[in-house]
């Protein structure tokens, strides 16, 4: 649940059973204390009243009734809540009052003194007064819902902000991140914080690769002297087939490493966009040409090639990593073709689909594009040609994809 | 113009190799003076600064990541003091910055470590043709002649009719001549360096038969020897 709607939710609920709860309160404190009041001024009337009888002010002002009773009476005062037959204005009703009823016994005789008072009229007091403090309570409630609302998207809005901007961080990113600053404290904080952690990743990752890079770079060098040093020694007039053996296979697996240096420094190249110059490229030209640098592999393995086009399909490009998409493709598909297969070429301004007839293939069409996944184990290759496709074609925002659909392997890209 | 048809045996090239490296220095010293060059070694920036100021030399062959100094700096006072010396550019970064750097201060060539000494000597050869003889010098082993200009072979008076890959095939043979050339050397000499495929030298083996067969028809002699799980041989 998100942090506005769990506290919003909150405050309401727990709003919501305080004011219930307060106007309850209210309610039935306002009526007791009225009520007790009203009592109290019944016990005053009659005291009144008893004492005017006990000093023999005229009663005339009382109705005065005789009242027989069939039980012997005692003194008693009690309360009760009766209901009283009336008329007003010709509408006739009962109405609700509370009633004091004393039987005391003053100069020598018993009195009953009854006193009466409206309860209605206080109902409505009380009423009126709990729902006007209701009213604003709730009012209040409402208030700070709405303010509560107000200022914590205002607060909140530059961590959203921050949040998405974390969304999108990517280590290889060269700018610094970009966060909104708060008036919070602890949200300034945060994005100090932030801060320094992203940047020391990203040097971090930086230096990593550095590292890498000059590792490789640094690898050539002795991969040099032992491929000459072979070289030479297989140059040696008197050596029996054993040491010929032992070289080729030092010499082979020299040729092996300086093949994946060289391609593992390709791949870094492209990660940092080293080969930024475009140019407007003719792709069926540059298919051609690989066509033609691997003709011999066609034969070889005698595959039938058709190429198919319409029009004149240019795009711009950096023309050596193109060279590599086409060169790697074309390889793969004579490399995987079957003996008397075929390789068909189709290209559009919307993209180069290549097609050969092959076996199917043991790993997912996802896969095949990962670093160092190979086809076949016993192959030389390394398994990185597809992954140096992939990682050009994400450097220009085209989409590659594979498929096996009827003995066909098809490898297309989408400009 | 026939003052200038001599073949390379005739004269001795001088050349100057600047590798900090000293293995890999002695390893090319070691094969171009087998190959009939006058080698000079330099394996710092301040001796190889010393030697090219005090002598000429017909072309020089330059590690462009020396550790005391950028290779490219002698590539200037090259240029500056003897322009018709031919440069090739050594270096173990592929970096097309480098490579255009070097190209566009007037190098001649530029190739990546690790190489195939053979290759070198290729492209040193290469080189000294289009500088010194403006490519008119005609490549002659025994009976066979190669015309670089007009990319004709003719053996005993016959023309040859060689493809492409044959004729740069023969070329680098006669280049490298009475060395045991690689598979991997002759198939990255023919392709470069973007293939992969490594597994099947069997179109090679085609060439290499096609070629034997043209050659042997113009009558000239056997001199392509196969070394059994290596690779081959031009020689005696």
């Amino acid at each position: 649940m998100k942090l506005f709607e769990k506290t919003r939710n909150t405050y309401f609920i727990y709003s919501i059973i305080i004011f219930l709860i307060s106007s309850s309160i209210i309610y039935f404190t306002l009526k007791r204390i009225i009520g007790k009041t009203q009592d109290e001024k019944l016990l005053w009337d009659k005291e009144l009243i008893a004492q005017k009888i006990k000093y023999e002010y005229p009663l005339a002002i009382f109705d005065v009734e005789d009242f027989k009773s069939k039980t012997p009476i005692k003194d008693t005062v009690y309360f009760k809540d009766t209901l009283i037959y009336q008329v007003v204005n010709s509408v006739e009703n009962y109405e609700m009052y509370r009633q004091l009823t004393s039987i005391e016994t003053l100069q020598g005789k018993t009195y009953r003194i009854i006193t009466r008072s409206s309860i209605v009229r206080n109902q409505d007091f009380v009423l009126a007064i709990t729902i006007s403090v209701g009213v604003v309570i709730f009012l209040l409630i409402i208030t700070v819902y709405f303010v509560n609302t107000i200022i914590m998207r205002s607060v909140w809005l530059p961590f959203y902000h921050n949040l998405e901007v974390l969304k999108n961080f990517s280590v290889e990113n060269k700018e610094p991140i970009d966060l909104q600053n708060s008036k919070i404290d602890e949200f300034e904080e945060l994005n100090v914080s932030l801060s320094k952690l992203t940047n020391k990743v990203k040097t971090d990752f930086t230096n990593l690769k550095e590292f890498t890079e000059n590792a490789s770079h640094e690898m050539q060098t002795p991969l040099a002297i032992m491929q000459t040093k072979s070289e030479l020694l297989l140059q040696s007039e008197n050596l029996d087939a054993e040491q010929v053996s032992q070289i080729r296979a030092i010499y082979q697996s020299v040729q092996r490493l300086s093949k994946l240096n060289k391609t593992l420094l390709l791949l870094s190249k492209i990660e940092n966009n080293q080969f930024k110059e475009l140019e407007t490229i003719k792709v069926n030209k540059v298919i051609e040409k690989q066509l033609e640098i691997f003709e011999d592999f066609i034969e070889n393995k005698n595959l039938k090639v058709e190429m198919r086009s319409t029009l004149e399909v240019e795009i711009q490009a950096n023309p050596l990593l193109f060279d590599m998409i086409v060169s790697n493709l074309i390889s793969n598909a004579i490399k995987h073709n079957i003996e008397g297969g075929e390789i068909e070429i189709l290209t559009t301004n919307l993209f180069i689909s290549i097609s050969n007839s092959g076996v199917v293939p043991k790993t997912s069409s996802e896969a095949l594009f990962e670093r160092f996944k190979k086809e076949s184990t016993a192959s030389n290759s390394f398994g990185l040609g597809l992954a140096i496709v992939k990682k050009i074609c994400d450097n220009y925002n085209w989409k590659i994809t594979h498929s096996y659909v009827e003995d066909q392997h098809n490898m297309s890209i989408y400009f | 113009m026939y003052y200038f048809c001599i073949t390379l045996k005739n004269v001795e090239m001088k050349l100057l190799i600047v590798e900090d490296e000293m293995e890999l220095l002695n390893a090319t010293s070691g094969y171009l003076e087998k190959e009939d060059f006058v080698c000079e070694t330099a394996p710092n920036f301040f001796e190889a600064e010393d030697k090219l100021i005090s002598y000429n030399y017909d072309v020089v062959i330059l590690d462009i990541n020396l550790p005391d100094g950028n290779g490219l700096e002698l590539l200037k006072i090259i240029k500056q003091k003897s322009p018709e010396t031919g440069v090739l550019i050594v270096s173990a970064k592929n970096s097309l910055d480098d490579k255009l750097k070097g190209l566009d201060l007037g190098a001649d060539d530029y190739i990546t470590k690790p190489f195939h000494l053979a290759e070198l000597n290729s492209r040193v050869n290469s080189l000294l043709r289009r500088r010194k003889f403006e490519g008119s010098n005609n490549i002659v082993f025994k009976e066979i002649e190669i015309d670089p200009v007009a990319k004709s072979v003719v053996a005993n008076d016959v023309v040859l009719d060689l493809t492409k890959k044959e004729y740069f095939l023969l070329v680098y043979f006669i280049t490298n001549k009475n060395r045991v050339l690689t598979k991997e050397a002759i198939a990255e000499h023919l392709w470069g360096d973007n293939i992969d495929m490594v597994d099947n030298f069997d179109f090679i083996y085609t060439h290499m038969r096609n070629l034997r067969k043209k050659l042997k028809k113009s009558g000239a002699n056997d001199y392509l020897q196969t070394i059994y799980g290596l690779g081959y041989k031009f020689g005696e």
